[in-house]
């Protein structure tokens, strides 16, 4: 069998796969006690309906995925006419992972950044800045668009959407029930319990925070993941290591409304777009950088390890 | 891949498919037959060097046991506008079976060394009577064959009429990429 | 030997520092142990001023992992607890 220098990473599998169940237990135990909220009240069945409402509007933020982003970044997509050297690029990347290729799209925003969107491998799309294109030289491209493909590979759109399912549902629900107070939501039904609507509230105020934390570690694992895939498709750790540390201290330096601009398209950014990247940032969507260059200079010890 | 690694995040590198060079020579036969074309004796390796000694080591390793070799053709070694590298084997026209030993030969290495996943692609360049370049393109991951056929002129334009010629001659001889989207454009590769 | 600060970067320390290096690590960790947070605090400032002055910057383009991770000058206590017990379940 072909030898091979891909070493795993078992730690940061497990704890993936534990955070990918504890959303998955948030979500069932969010619907759980909705149906005992609503059986109090006498309709047990709104519950389930909503628990499919939710999943509903999960699909849809999944299934187009890609407008959505296209139209969030203003990113407008090229043909390898246009764009040769960017198509060449990852034309070969493709052929390399042997997986479909992506649209791609350039973004005119001279925060340096890349991200790939779309619900499946072969519907997705791969974007650039105008910054990026200006700040990194052409290995250190290669190495983000490497990033941004595994991103692909690894379905992380899917992932990341399924797994917000809960936050989703509970951010639904604490817009509805705020309405449930005006309509007559709050009539003290039998033993004075507290009104469904503030019970609905509590619950998904407390299912939304908690989501929210496990989603961030969640987004970091899948980050370093795809950092891991990338460097082992261009096995040129040292050129995202160097693209990291060129687009963390770019972003650093770029004046705060266009961060504001790019916020929320963060959790597939290659780059926290955050000023003072720190280990302290519980809530961050990405690894720190220290940890990222750790990693990549694993990976590239174990690519260079002199043949055995 | 599977779709659990892929949503564990835990894709390996894909590992070359090394065995369907050795089509090479009947289909060359075929070329020749029904379309006047001749090997040039060239063919090429192009692959992307790992960073790292390892890399470098196993690279020379290659370049001396091709050199080594007895009657050991012509060795040399470029860079593409990619960054990839090509490793091209200047060997005997008549001697495609030769020509694909060697090439094989730097496959298996760069294999042993768990450098399979860095394979792009093989080219052997055709010619013919008016002395028009052809390369045959053999993808490693895909493990499939596809014809690029640049305009002569520099042009960066391609004759898809002669590689669709090209890939309807082939397609009983060797595995032929269908995907067209897949048929890398090779500009300046070695021999064409 | 390379070492890592976190939020400031790789230094090369030479290994005759280590000796000296050492004694000023212990005082940290008893200080966690201890849950003095002063301690800890004059402590960790100890160690890292000691490894600045001792090291010289390791190259920045050259990736090699760092032989030691040192936590950050900011670091509290809980910070670092948790960083000696490994990867917790929500890591930093």
């Amino acid at each position: 069998m072909a030898r091979t220098r891909f070493v795993g990473d078992a730690g940061l599998t497990a704890r993936m796969t534990l955070v990918m169940f504890l959303l998955g237990a948030l979500f069932v135990g969010l619907v759980a006690v909705l149906m005992g909220v609503f059986a109090q009240s006498g309709s047990p069945g709104i519950a389930l309906l909503i628990g499919v409402g939710g999943l509903g509007v999960v699909w849809w933020q999944w299934y187009s995925s890609d407008k959505v982003a296209m139209r969030a970044m203003g990113a407008r997509e090229v043909s390898p006419e246009q764009a040769p050297e960017l198509h060449g690029m990852i034309d070969r990347l493709c052929a390399m992972a042997d997986m479909p290729k992506p649209r791609v799209g350039v973004s005119d925003s001279h925060v340096p950044n890349a991200f790939a969107t779309g619900r499946s491998p072969d519907r997705a799309i791969v974007v650039v800045t105008t910054g990026i294109l200006r700040t990194l030289d052409a290995e250190e491209l290669e190495g983000v668009l490497a990033h941004e493909l595994s991103h692909v590979a690894h379905r992380d759109v899917l992932v990341m959407t399924v797994a917000s399912s809960a936050g989703i549902l509970a951010g639904m629900l604490a817009q509805g029930s705020r309405y449930g107070m005006f309509f007559g939501g709050n009539r003290r039904d039998g033993n004075n319990a507290l009104p469904v609507w503030l019970l609905v509230l509590l619950v998904s105020l407390v299912t939304y925070a908690i989501s929210f934390l496990l989603l961030k570690v969640l987004s970091r694992y899948r980050e370093l993941s795809a950092d891991r895939a990338g460097a082992y498709l261009t096995m040129k750790p040292q050129a995202l290591a160097s693209a990291l540390q060129k687009i963390t201290g770019e972003i650093n330096t770029i004046p705060d409304r266009d961060l504001r601009a790019s916020k929320s398209m963060n959790a597939f950014f290659i780059a926290p777009a955050i000023k003072g990247v720190s280990l302290k940032t519980l809530t961050s969507t990405h690894p720190s950088l220290e940890q990222r260059l750790e990693q990549l200079a694993k990976i590239q010890a174990e690519l260079g390890r002199p043949t055995g | 891949m599977g779709f659990l690694d892929s949503i564990l995040g835990r894709t390996r590198p894909k590992q070359a498919d090394l065995d369907a060079l050795f089509g090479v020579p009947s289909a060359a036969i075929t070329l020749q037959a029904s379309l006047g074309l001749r090997p040039t004796g060239l063919g090429s390796v192009c692959y992307r060097a790992a960073g790292g000694a390892a890399f470098a080591e196993t690279e020379a390793e290659i370049l001396t046991l091709l050199r080594n070799a007895d009657d050991a053709p012509e060795i040399s070694t470029s860079h593409d506008e990619f960054g990839y590298t090509w490793l091209v084997v200047d060997d005997d026209p008549d001697d495609v079976g030769g020509l694909v030993t060697d090439l094989h030969a730097v496959n298996t290495t760069l294999e042993s060394q768990g450098f399979g996943p860095g394979l792009l692609c093989s080219l052997v360049p055709f010619e013919d009577a008016a002395g028009r370049r052809v390369g045959l393109v053999y993808l490693y991951k895909q493990g499939t064959f596809y014809p690029f056929a640049p305009q002569p002129g520099g042009t960066r334009q391609r004759d898809s009429l002669l590689e669709i010629n090209l890939r309807e001659t082939l397609s009983g001889e060797l595995p032929v990429e269908q995907q067209t989207s897949r048929w890398l454009a090779l500009w300046g590769a070695p021999g064409l | 030997m390379i070492v890592r600060i976190l939020g400031e970067g790789q230094l090369d320390v030479p290994d005759e520092a280590l000796e000296r290096l050492n004694t000023l690590d212990a005082e940290v960790e008893t200080a966690v142990e201890a849950g003095d947070e002063a301690a800890f605090t004059t402590a960790l400032a100890a160690l890292l001023e000691a490894v600045r002055a001792e090291a010289s910057p390791h190259q920045l383009d050259s990736l090699d992992e760092s032989d030691l991770i040192l936590p950050p000058a900011d670091a509290t206590m809980a910070e670092v607890a948790q960083m000696l017990s490994g990867d917790g379940l929500i890591p930093g």
